[in-house]
Order: C-alpha cells, then structure tokens, then sequence
C-alpha cells in the first residue's frame, strides 16, 4: 500500500492504495488552509505539515496520531523577535537517514533544524548572519529554501538551493557555509554579471544516495549534474525539449538516474499541451520520453517543485506527480507507464509517497 | 504613573519586580479558536495595555504560547488579523481603556 500526503491550496489530503488499483481519499486535515509541504518522517513515523495561515502566519505543525485528529504546533519555527523580517512560509522539511535530525526550509533564505524529532526547531544563525544576505535576490516565490539534501551517515554534510540564491554547502553541521556554483549560467543575466552572480535561482535539488556526491539540480533554464558533491555542476539538459522545469526525482538505487517533467520557457506549463516525463540512467548523456497514460493533447499543466515525488527504488520503483489543476499521475514501474491517481483536487502544492 | 500601569520598584539585581495591577484595573480579551486553545481554554482573558499595541504584547507574554501568532517577530500585527474594542475596529495605536472588550478575529476571506 502506498501514502500519498497531498499539500494543496486548501489543506492536506491523504490517498492510499497501489499502483494499477484505486487510490482513495483516506483523510484530511487543516481543510481551507494553504498548506505547503506534508511529510511523513520514515523512521518514528511522525506527520509534519506545513501550513501559511493567512491569518496567523506560517507554522509546521506535526503529529503521531490519526492525520485528522489532533495537531500540534512545533515550537522554535521564527525568525529572531525585534528583528526587521517576519517568515513568510515553510517550503521543505526533510529528515536524515536515521531520523535523528531534520530541517525544515523556508522563506526568507532561512533553514531550521530540530534535533528532538520535530518538536522544537533553531534557526540556523550561520545562513541567517551569512555576509552575502543582503545580495540575496527573491524570485517571484519569494527567497526560499526549498531544497535540502543531507549526506547520507553524515548529518553535518548537507547541500542546499536557494530560489534565488544559489547552492550552499557545509561540512560542519551548519557552522559555516560556502556556495556551490561553480559551472551554473544564468542566461537571465547579462553575460558580463554571470561569472559572479549569486542570485542563481536553483528550482530543485536532489542527492543520489548510493553516491553521494552526486547532485542532480534543475535550474530556472538547465539540468545539471555535480559529481563533486556540489562544488561544481555540468549542464546536462541536451536532449530535453525545454531545459526549464521544477521538480527533480531520482532513483535511489541508481545514480546514474534522474526525472525531470520539462515546461515551456515562456509559460511554464508542459510543451505543446503534451505531459511527459523525461528519464535518464545515463547521468543526463541522453534522455527518454514517457507518455504513456498521460494525457496527450490539450494539456498544460503547472507541476510545482515539490509535487513530484518517489517510493521504493529499482524495479520497484514508483513515481508520482501532481499538477495546479488538481490532478495526480502515477506509475508504479519506473516511470515507463502512468495511470491516473486523482483529478479533482485543490491546486496541488507538494506530493510525498511513502509507507 | 496611571493607577493601571505595572509599577517597577525597587533597584538592583533581586530587588526589581513588577506589581500586577488588581483585574478590574484590565481589559477582557475574548479568545476564540486555537487563540483561545493557546492560552488554555477559557475565552476570555485579563489583559492590561494602554494600547491595541501593548495588550496584544501583554497577551503574548502572559500566554508564551501565543507568541508569533497575533503579532510577527517584528512585533507587528499579522495582515489579516482584526482587532476590535468594544465591538469598533481597531488598530495597533487605538487607545485601551480599563473594562475594555477586545476581540481578536481572522479577517474575512474567500476564494
């Protein structure tokens, strides 16, 4: 049986079921509100979900009961009081392998972390004083930390990407930062800037668990891949129809793979009404087109950065995507067929498979 | 110094603290929701300020689990929060007198 926990405009939703069956809709939570990323932490369990109250600010709240039951809020997710900054969102919260430590990620450029299973969360002072923060750009999402990769059995090690602010690595739990963009062009910029720009805006990044110091990232125009652990990357979007997207997903058991769903450069919705997910196990020397049971014609759809999401790995691989419109894809064999898991959602935010 | 405001007395490092002002001397702060759930159950709460400002500040030091959720970490209060006085929309310098009625409500939305 599979979990999918649906972030969407108007709360959480949870489907279950498998791949070539029915999912169904097994229970809500914060019905209404804007909630922007839901995970299940694999190792004790526990729910987190993050929520922007219109009214009351942004929050993640978790819990170890029923997803409908009750809620509570985590303690320690704001900026420091006095200050001239409010957070804004919650965009990513991501665990470490054993479940001993996770970070949350969010929006101004700011990164927690919690080391009580995500009760109690503490700014990471480091990027928040970092020298360079005051040449930090938004993008039209804000100033986000939305992607967080750790390092497998090594919980100080962790990359990030910043929209749109770039790649940042440390190897000191978060004692000191530096960034990895070596090798990334901003063709948005103009050429003479580029060089030494900053304001990169990384859309997605993931790490490859079985090699870690490969990085897969997409950009806002290019796919790149680091195999130095992030400290310089090499555009591999040849062979793509767009280089421009959001979510990237990996197979686990393969480091030589990546998912990318390509969108238009100009409107950012799939190209020529088409949905395909594109699929490398080359390390982005060639790509290939999956369409199958997916919608064809008259399709254009928004897949958000973290609405893209895996189980399992290998053979036993399973993928699923959400759009804006409301509607869930999946495949349960790697990405080579797709059937529909839902349609008539609440525009969709983030998708996490587990269970 | 009004008769309602704290009274700081004393100097030094164990001397210094802070007299409560007695209950009738504050306003009522109606709670209502996870507000009310935050600062224990009950809806309505004793609150002293002289101001919309200083009583949510107030209300936020004596139910610590409400900071950050009335007012931001720059202290100011949250967008689509409404405040009234007595059943008048307020803002964060409308003046708080004692017997005052607060109301704190999420503001109208849709979509």
């Amino acid at each position: 049986m599979t979990e999918l926990l649906i972030g969407t405009r108007k709360g959480l939703f949870v489907l279950d079921g498998a791949p070539g069956g029915q999912f169904e809709i097994t229970a809500r939570a914060f019905a209404g509100e804007p909630l922007d990323y839901a995970m299940r932490e694999p190792v004790s369990g526990r729910l987190f979900a993050a929520v922007t109250s219109p009214f009351w600010g942004p929050r993640i709240w978790f819990t170890d009961g029923d997803v409908d039951g009750e809620w509570q809020p985590a303690t320690g997710v704001s900026l420091p009081r006095g200050g001239d900054q409010a957070l804004k969102r919650i965009w990513a919260i991501v665990a470490g392998d054993d479940g001993s430590r996770l970070w949350a990620g969010g929006d101004p450029g700011v990164l927690f972390e919690s080391r009580d299973g995500g009760a109690s969360w503490e700014l990471n002072r480091a990027l928040w004083e970092h020298p360079t923060r005051p040449r930090w750009r938004p993008d039209s999402g804000g100033l986000s930390v939305h992607s967080i990769a750790p390092w497998p059995g090594d919980p100080d090690r962790l990359a990030l990407a910043i929209s749109a602010a770039g790649v940042w690595l440390t190897d000191d739990g978060g004692a000191s930062w530096r960034h990895g963009n070596a090798g990334i062009v901003a063709d948005y910029l103009p050429a003479e800037a580029r060089a030494t720009a900053i304001d990169l805006c990384v859309h997605h990044l993931e790490r490859a668990p079985l090699r870690p110091e490969r990085l897969y990232l997409q950009f806002h125009g290019g796919v790149y891949r680091s195999d130095d652990a992030g400290e310089t990357w090499t555009d591999i979007a040849a062979g793509l129809p767009s280089d421009f997207g959001f979510p990237v997903v990996l197979d686990p058991a393969d480091p030589d793979s990546a998912y990318v769903i390509p969108v238009a450069t100009q409107d950012r919705v799939t190209p020529e009404g088409r949905v395909l997910v594109w699929e490398t196990r080359d390390a982005g020397a060639s790509w290939t087109a999956h369409g199958d049971g997916l919608p064809q014609q008259d399709a254009f759809l928004q897949v958000l950065r973290q609405a893209f999401d895996r189980k399992g790995e290998g053979s036993d691989l399973e993928l699923y995507f959400g759009a804006t419109s409301g509607e869930i894809f999946g495949s349960g064999d790697a990405g080579r067929s797709w059937f529909g898991v839902a349609s008539r959602l609440p525009a969709i935010a983030s998708v996490r498979a587990g269970r | 110094m009004p008769a309602s405001s704290p009274a700081h007395v004393g100097t030094g490092l164990a001397a210094e603290f802070t007299v409560q002002p007695y209950a009738w001397e504050m306003a009522t702060v109606r709670l209502r929701g996870q507000l009310d759930k935050l600062a224990g159950g009950g809806s309505e709460h004793q609150v002293q300020g002289d101001t919309v400002s200083g009583l949510l500040h107030a209300l936020e030091t004596t139910f610590g689990a409400l900071e950050g959720w009335i007012l931001d970490e720059r202290g100011v209060l949250r967008q689509h929060v409404n405040v009234f006085v007595n059943g008048e929309p307020a803002q964060p310098d409308t003046p708080v007198a004692q017997s005052d009625k607060i109301e704190i409500l999420p503001a109208i939305s849709g979509g």
